[in-house]
This record gives structure tokens, C-alpha cells and sequence, in this order.
């Protein structure tokens, strides 16, 4: 025979407080203390709310508002959220599931509003109570799973383990108990990591409830009693009133029947005292089985029909089911004096009891549980056997043992040894390995520590006077390297920018002496001749302006651009003079810079000074060769040489143009050398005929 | 021989180039005329029909381009002039046009010439113009267009479809984003100077990159860079500095 029993579970989550009378107490102390309207009196308020919801739901209600009011006051979303979840969990007490409802909706809004995990989590898994408690199982578990989603987000262990608990409780009242059992151990196994005794005695509950509903009743019992010696404890009577319950159930099935009503009178006191409702209509329903075991039909329709409108007004349909399959049986099985003491003539008898049966397994089938709708079926089943209507007798009783089946096959049953070996076996290899470990970790460490405590000292005295020598050393270095690195770059800037300077100068220099040439050529030649010079000088010009516009180009375009010059002064000076340029193997034209028109200024003068003024024809020799990691520029000309040419233009005025480019070629090596870091130079060697020069420029690659 | 025609705003420039013509190539070329407007120039064109006419590039506060622009077709071959225009340079060496520097040396314009007989298809000839007028109209970005002479002609490109140069002695393969690759008779210094101003970067002796299509670069001595066609392009010790900054701007 299939008993009620009722799992309360109020792992509420708001608050993890535990729901002690004298905690209410030193909580209306503190309050009546504070009555400055600020977010300490809330706090009170809140958890005076939450306390009194398990034992005064009314008085629950009066500080829920009052926190409710404060927290709009405050303008403070989420204690308004939090306000209004107590007060559905005080409505809940009291069994008014459309106001609850009403409260954890409105508080679901602003917590989601402020994007409040922790809250949204804890009113999905109210309202999962408040669905469970309404019997759809399905809702409820829906949404305890979106709250154990939210915990596995935030890392919650204890909350996690909360909700498996009531997760299995869902699969539990849907039958599913292979499901149930599963998640019980999954949870337990969290519980006694973190260490947490509440959680893990109401796992310890709910095992025992599983277990009961196995038939395995020894370790039901065990289990119960550990649950119920926890609850002692830490004097939660609720929950001390629905573990006597949950034991005298056990006893019953044992056929223990006076201690099991022993219990239940227990249980019934309890609850009245806290006025539980719920636990009061689950203790009359199963005294009322245990007196109708035992034939005393009187009390038996007393506690029955006292628990049907408790479960008719709460709305729990599952126990009201089975409130309704008791009152059919025992309309069937009560002798006719008690009948008619009930107000029943014997015989409306069958009709009445069927009538009560079919209202059960209406609800039953509303709410899918499938456990009670079979221990209904095998009630009319009887009803009809007694009533000799054998073939819906049968019919009934096909229903029920189809649904039996379902309920109880040999693979759930396996399943269910299953989870608990592993857990068993888990839970043993973790302890083993802990314990081995801890050992070994012992021996090691007293081994070392000797050891460790001698060498450390000394390691440590030189390893701190060492690291502080140390951070010394590179905090110096580093601070003298920015120093510099500021300094050095301010230079660089001055540098480049004297470099353009002098770079510009030397296009005035250039376009000058270009007008020289021009006007020389002219003087000597037909217009046509002039005009044709005069598009090559352009062309010449083009190039050299632009090369100077460059910091470096490549020693093939500077050539490139001496070149044309060097034929633009040999047409002008009707070839008088040959040229070659001879650059080395060694060197990439293409690939090595140098500054752009360092060369010209010397080629300039050897061809003004030294050649223009020689009888006969001159030559000019351009030779770059590599000296390690300089290039050297080598311009020889077997002009007058640097004595005569002195001599004879000792009056002459151009002798400060010359000097000019040269002066600006030193003025850009010096500049060079200090921005490279180099050793370029410009030397004068005096031939016995001629003049040769030496532009010694650090070699660079532009790849 | 050849018909031309000469249309400068300046006088003293026609007068020079005509008497060039005279000296350079007079068995060549024979100038039929030289107009000092856009309007005179395009009255010009009409009448004369010429085969080549030398084009300023900037025509009092016209240029030579809205002349163009004002024919349906051009039927003419073009050899621009121009002082110093950076960007009509620039403009016709993207699209491989022939021009003059002023004053014009005589050499330069007896080579301009003889470049005429290498005649190009009318098609490649309309391209030409096209990638001139679209180059003229997007100075500055990166849909610029430009021809290159290949084995098979010209062939005329999106700036933004090369993801790469490499060098080949005196020519260079060009390397694009649909994953064909061209040899053309140009060399890496020319693409490096063409390209130089639209975000490419040359990080190796042999190589001039694309700076859009640079999926990656790892560290090294001087590193290489992963382009988007994975190929892996080494980058010089010496350029390695530069190249970051170039990159991160």
C-alpha cells in the first residue's frame, strides 16, 4: 500500500540563515533597537520575513511589506526584488499560490532588469517549489533547471547541490527514480565536499524516501534517522515534524503499526504547533491509512476527511489523490454502520467509492504521476471485485499493472545499484588516495624541513642582498640609458635638421654655378647649340634637385645624376676633358646609400680649377672602391694642381664659390659622423699633376 | 609620316618644340599646326584629324585632360609635355603614357618619336586612356590602375590586386590576388617608386610587398612576413625598423 509522505524542502535560497526561533528573536530585538528607515532595518526586516515564513507566514507578511515599502523607498531594485521574494515565500506558507506566484513574478522582472544572477536564479527555484507543491512536476523541474544553470555559471556549489536535491525530488514524484537516486548522490557528493551538514541530511532524507519506495526499509530507516538526529540538532521543527512523519511511514510498511502511529502523533503535534498545513493534511492522510489497517474506521474517515480540504486548499493534487484512493477504499471496506455514521447509505457504497477513486485518478492522470494513478487502479480494481463487476474489475487492473510495469522494471531497478556503487566506489578511491598522499607528503616534509630551515636562512640573506645589489645595478643603467637616450635624440633631431639645411644650401650652390656654365656656353655658341645645352642642363637639374630633396639615395642614381653633369661640363667644354667612373666588384650599386651630391662640389672644382685652365686635354678618374666597412670616393684629376690654380685666380672672384660646396660637403661629414656614429672624411692629396680627393663615407646598405 | 599637331597655351613653347621638330625629325613628322586653347585645340583635332598631338597639361585654368575628356573617341596617339606637374607624371607613368619634360631635350623627343612605331591595339590603346582618366579622378587611393608591358602587351591592373613584386634581375614577376603571376620588363626600383606612395613597402632587395595583405609577421633577425596567399616574404635586417613604423602607421 502506497503511503503519502511529504518531502517540505525548504532550502529556500535567499538567505542561508537557519530558521531558528531564537533568531527571530534576537532579529525583533535588533529591529525594534534600529528604526532609522536605511538598508541595515531591511536586512533586519528580510530576515525576519524569511524566519517567519516556516513558522508564522502571517507575521511573515507584515515584515515583508514593511521591507517591501522600505526597499521602493530606498530605491533600491534588487532589496526590492529580494522584498518580494519573502513575501511570496510567506504566501507560500500560507498556501496562497496565486499571490506567491504573483510576488515571485513581479521580483523575476526587476532582478532580470538589473541583470541579477544570484536572484533570478533563487525565484526560478521558488516558483519550482510552488509548481512542485501545485503537482506539475514537469514546471517545477523546468524551472529549477534554469536556476541550476545559473549556479553552474556563477561556481555555486551548495546551490548546485540544492537543486539536484530538488531536481531528484522532481523525478522522484514524475517516478523516475533511477533519475532521482542519480541526482540524490550527485548532490551528496557535493554536500560533503564543501562540508555542508544541512544539505547533506536532507540528501540523507531523501535517500531514505527513495529507498522506502524501493522496499529496501532498513537502510530507509537508517537514513531517515540520521536526517532526523541532524534536524534535532539545529531544532528546525518543521523539518524535525516530516522526518517522525517519514519514520512512522517506514515503520508502517514494516508493520509496525503502533510504533508508526506513535510517530505520526509526534509529527502531528509539531506541526500543529508551527500550524504546517501541509505537514498536518500529510499526518491525518496517513494515520488515516494506518487506523484503516487496522480496522478503526471511525478515526480512519475522521483524519481523512480532515486532510482533504487542507489538500484541496493548497492545491497539492497529488496528495489529495491519494487522499481521495484512502476515502474510496475505505467507503468499500467500512462496515454499514460506520457508512451511514459518515452520512453514506450502505448502498450507495460502490457508487460513492468509485466516485471518489475516479475523481483520484483524474487528478492523477492531470499531474502524470504515474504512482498514484496505478495505486488508484489497483483500488477500483477491488472496488469492482467486490461489486462483482468482474470484467471492469480486470480492466482496472490490466491499467494498473501496465502502469506498474512502467514504473518498476528491472533495468531502473539495476540502475539504481548502479549509482550506488560508483558513488561507494568514488567516494573510497578519493578517501584512499587523500589519506596515501597526506602520508607521504608527512615524511617528505619532516625530512626537509630540517634541512630546509638551515639552508634557508643563509640562501635567503644572500639571495636579498644579491637581487637588491642587482636592481641597483640595472635601475642605474636603465635610468643613465634613458638620460641619454634623451639626450641623444634631441641631437639627432638638431643634427638632421642642420643636414637639410645644408643639403638645401647646396641647390643655390648648384643652380648658380649651372647659370655660370649656361652663360659660358652661350657666349661661345649658336643659339641652337645653347638651346640643346640648355634642355640637357634642365634635364640635369631635375635629377640633382630631386636626389637632394632625399637624405640618401643609392650610389647608382647619385653616379647617375655626376655623370650627366660630368657630360654636360664635357660638352660644354668641347671634350676637352675624358671621364671614366670605375666602381668596384665589391659594391651593389644598387643596394649601397650614401648622402646625395657629396661628389659633385670636388668633381666641380677639378673641372673649373684644375682642368678649364690646363693646356691640352684633361682626364677625371671617379673611382669607389670598398675599405672595409667605408666606402671610399676617389677623384683624381691631372688638372693644374692646388698651387697654380691658387696662383692664378688669386685675383679672381669665384674663388669663394669653390670654397662654398666644399665648406658645406665638411660641414654635412662632420653631422654624418655624429648622427652614424661613423669616421667619414674628405682628404687632399696634391699629385705631381693634378689634384686627388678622398670622400671617405661609411658603407650602408639599404637591404 | 606623321600628322601632329602641338596645342600649348605658350607661344615661345610651340615656337621651341615646332623648330625641334624641324631639327629632330622633320622627315618624320610634319606639324600641321599649334593651338593655345582647349576650345582651339578641340576645333583643331576636328578639322585636321591629326595621328599625334603634343599635349600641355595645363591649358590657362584648363588641362589637357579636360580636352580629352570633351572627345568620344580618340583616334590620335598623345605625347603629354609638362614643366613639373608631379601628379601628371606620376599619372602617366601609372598608365604607361609617353611624355615630355619642358624645356624638351631633343634626345628625349626623338625617343618619344621612334616609340610611336611600336603601335598598340586599338583596345589597349582605349584601356590606356581609361586607366589615365580613372587614375586622374583617384589621386590618392588605393584603386588606382596601372599598366604594365608584359611579353603579351600591356596589361592593365588594380593597384589593389597586387599583393606582391619580386625581383628577376632586370624584370620583375608581379604576384596577384587571383593567384596568376606576370613577368614584366620593368624593374623592381621602377614598381618600387610607382608603388612607393600606395602602401606598399619594399622589405627585401627582391621584394616589394603589398602592406594591405600582410596576414602576418613573426620576429625574427629581420623577420618575414606572411602574405595572404601564405607565401613567406623575408624581411631584411635593415629594414626591419622602418618596416614596423610603416606598418603601424
Amino acid at each position: 500500500m502506497k503511503k503519502i509522505l511529504l518531502q517540505l524542502f525548504f532550502i529556500h535560497l535567499i538567505v542561508t540563515v537557519n530558521a531558528q526561533q531564537k533568531e527571530i528573536d534576537s532579529l525583533e530585538t535588533l529591529l525594534a533597537r534600529h528604526t532609522v528607515a536605511d538598508t541595515v532595518r531591511f536586512q533586519l526586516l528580510y530576515k525576519l520575513a524569511f524566519n517567519y515564513a516556516d513558522y508564522d507566514p502571517d507575521k511573515g507578511l507584515i515584515k515583508a511589506a514593511e521591507a517591501l515599502q522600505l526597499a521602493k523607498q530606498l530605491k533600491d531594485t534588487v532589496r526590492t526584488g529580494q522584498a518580494l521574494t519573502t513575501q511570496g515565500l510567506n504566501y507560500h506558507s500560507l498556501g496562497n499560490d496565486s499571490l506567491t506566484m504573483a510576488c515571485y513574478e513581479s521580483a523575476l522582472q526587476l532582478f532580470k532588469k538589473v541583470n541579477n544572477k544570484k536572484g533570478i536564479a533563487s525565484v526560478y527555484n521558488n516558483m519550482g517549489i510552488v509548481w512542485f507543491y501545485k503537482s506539475d512536476y514537469n514546471q517545477a523541474m523546468a524551472n529549477r533547471k534554469k536556476a541550476l544553470k545559473i549556479f553552474e555559471e556563477l561556481h555555486d556549489t551548495a546551490r548546485i547541490a540544492t537543486m539536484y536535491c530538488n531536481i531528484s525530488l522532481d523525478y522522484q514524484y514524475l517516478s523516475d527514480y533511477a533519475q532521482s537516486v542519480n541526482y540524490l548522490f550527485q548532490a551528496l557528493k557535493l554536500y560533503e565536499s564543501i562540508g555542508n551538514k544541512k544539505g547533506i541530511a536532507n540528501t540523507y532524507k531523501n535517500l531514505g524516501i527513495q529507498y522506502r519506495k524501493l522496499s529496501k526499509l532498513p537502510e530507509a530507516l537508517a537514513y531517515h534517522n540520521k536526517a532526523l538526529e541532524f534536524f534535532r540538532q539545529t531544532d528546525q521543527t518543521i523539518s524535525v515534524a516530516e522526518q517522525l512523519a517519514n519514520i512512522a511511514n517506514v515503520y508502517d510498511d514494516m508493520s509496525s503499526t503502533t510504533t508508526a502511529l506513535q510517530y505520526y502523533h509526534e509529527a502531528l503535534t509539531l506541526n500543529q504547533s508551527i500550524n504546517n498545513k501541509r505537514g498536518i493534511a500529510s499526518n491525518f492522510i496517513n494515520m488515516g491509512m494506518v487506523y484503516s489497517q487496522i480496522k478503526e474506521y471511525d478515526t480512519a474517515f475522521i483524519c481523512i476527511e480532515k486532510s482533504i480540504p487542507l489538500f484541496e486548499e493548497s492545491g497539492d493534487k497529488n496528495s489529495l489523490a491519494i487522499a481521495l484512493n484512502k476515502k474510496g477504499v475505505l467507503i468499500n471496506e467500512a462496515p454499514d454502520g460506520i457508512l451511514i455514521k459518515q452520512g453514506i447509505a450502505p448502498p450507495q457504497r460502490y457508487h460513492k467509492s468509485i466516485e471518489s477513486l475516479n475523481r483520484g485518478i483524474q487528478l492523477a492522470v492531470e499531474i502524470e504521476a504515474i504512482d498514484v494513478q496505478a495505486s488508484l487502479l489497483a483500488s477500483l480494481s477491488g472496488v469492482y471485485e467486490s461489486k462483482k463487476d468482474f470484467a471492469k474489475a480486470l480492466e482496472a487492473y490490466k491499467k494498473f499493472t501496465l502502469l506498474q510495469d512502467s514504473i518498476l522494471n528491472d533495468a531502473t531497478a539495476e540502475k539504481i545499484t548502479q549509482d550506488k556503487l560508483q558513488y561507494e566506489f568514488d567516494k573510497k578511491e578519493a578517501a584512499t588516495k587523500a589519506e596515501n598522499e597526506k602520508k607521504v607528503a608527512l615524511a617528505t616534509e619532516e625530512i626537509k624541513r630540517e634541512r630546509v630551515i638551515k639552508n634557508s636562512s643563509i640562501f635567503g640573506g644572500s639571495i636579498l642582498l644579491l637581487s637588491a645589489f642587482i636592481s641597483f645595478v640595472f635601475y642605474k643603467r636603465r635610468r643613465d640609458a634613458v638620460a641619454q637616450k634623451v639626450e641623444t635624440d634631441f641631437k639627432l633631431q638638431v643634427s638632421d635638421t642642420e643636414m637639410k639645411a645644408l643639403r638645401s644650401q647646396m641647390n643655390p650652390h648648384f643652380i648658380f654655378n649651372s647659370l655660370n656654365s649656361i652663360s659660358d656656353y652661350i657666349s661661345r655658341n649658336d643659339i641652337k647649340a645653347a638651346d640643346n645645352y640648355l634642355a640637357k642642363f634642365a634635364k640635369v637639374m631635375r635629377m640633382i634637385l630631386e636626389n637632394s630633396d632625399l637624405k640618401e639615395v643609392t650610389l647608382a642614381d647619385d653616379l647617375k645624376a655626376l655623370e650627366l653633369y660630368i657630360q654636360l661640363e664635357s660638352l660644354r667644354m668641347e671634350h676637352k676633358f675624358s671621364y671614366e667612373i670605375i666602381v668596384d666588384a665589391g659594391i651593389d650599386k644598387d643596394n649601397t646609400l650614401v648622402p646625395p651630391l657629396m661628389l659633385q662640389p670636388f668633381v666641380e672644382n677639378s673641372i673649373w680649377h684644375g682642368i678649364s685652365k690646363k693646356q691640352g686635354g684633361g682626364k677625371i678618374a671617379i673611382h669607389i672602391r670598398k675599405e672595409g666597412d667605408m666606402i671610399n670616393c676617389i677623384i683624381e684629376d691631372n688638372g693644374i694642381g692646388r698651387e697654380k690654380s691658387k696662383q692664378e685666380k688669386s685675383a679672381v672672384s669665384n674663388n669663394e664659390k669653390k670654397s662654398l660646396g666644399m665648406k658645406i660637403t665638411r660641414a654635412r661629414i662632420d653631422i654624418l659622423n655624429k648622427l652614424k656614429k661613423s669616421k667619414a672624411a674628405v682628404e687632399l692629396f696634391d699629385l705631381a699633376e693634378g689634384l686627388r680627393v678622398e670622400v671617405k663615407l661609411p658603407l650602408q646598405l639599404s637591404f | 609620316m606623321i600628322r601632329a599637331i602641338i596645342i600649348d597655351d605658350e607661344t615661345h613653347c610651340i615656337k621651341r618644340l615646332s623648330i625641334l621638330l624641324n631639327d629632330v625629325c622633320s622627315n618624320e613628322v610634319h606639324l600641321m599646326g599649334g593651338f593655345q586653347s582647349v576650345e582651339t585645340g578641340l576645333e583643331g583635332i576636328k578639322k585636321l584629324q591629326p595621328d599625334l598631338v603634343f599635349l600641355d597639361v595645363q591649358i590657362h585654368d584648363k588641362t589637357g585632360f579636360d580636352l580629352l575628356r570633351q572627345l568620344n573617341e580618340i583616334k590620335f596617339d598623345v605625347i603629354f609635355t609638362t614643366a613639373f606637374e608631379k601628379y601628371a607624371v606620376q599619372a602617366f607613368k601609372f598608365s604607361a603614357f609617353e611624355y615630355l619634360l619642358k624645356p624638351i631635350d631633343a634626345d628625349d623627343l626623338k625617343q618619344a618619336i621612334e616609340k610611336l612605331h611600336e603601335k598598340i591595339s586599338k583596345e589597349e590603346s582605349v584601356k590606356k586612356f581609361d586607366t589615365l582618366f580613372h587614375n586622374l579622378q583617384n589621386l590618392q587611393n588605393a584603386s588606382k590602375r596601372i599598366n604594365v608591358p608584359t611579353i603579351n602587351g600591356l596589361v592593365f591592373l588594380l593597384v589593389n590586386d597586387i599583393i606582391r613584386c619580386e625581383s628577376d634581375v632586370n624584370y620583375t614577376n608581379i604576384f596577384l590576388k587571383d593567384k596568376t603571376k606576370l613577368f614584366v620588363a620593368k624593374t623592381l626600383k621602377e614598381f618600387e617608386e610607382l608603388l612607393g606612395e600606395y602602401n606598399f613597402y619594399r622589405v627585401h632587395n627582391s621584394h616589394l610587398i603589398n602592406l594591405a595583405y600582410i596576414k602576418s609577421y613573426s620576429k625574427g633577425k629581420g623577420g618575414y612576413v606572411t602574405m595572404i596567399d601564405n607565401t613567406e616574404i623575408e624581411v631584411s635586417t635593415r629594414r626591419k625598423d622602418d618596416f614596423l613604423k610603416a606598418l603601424a602607421k
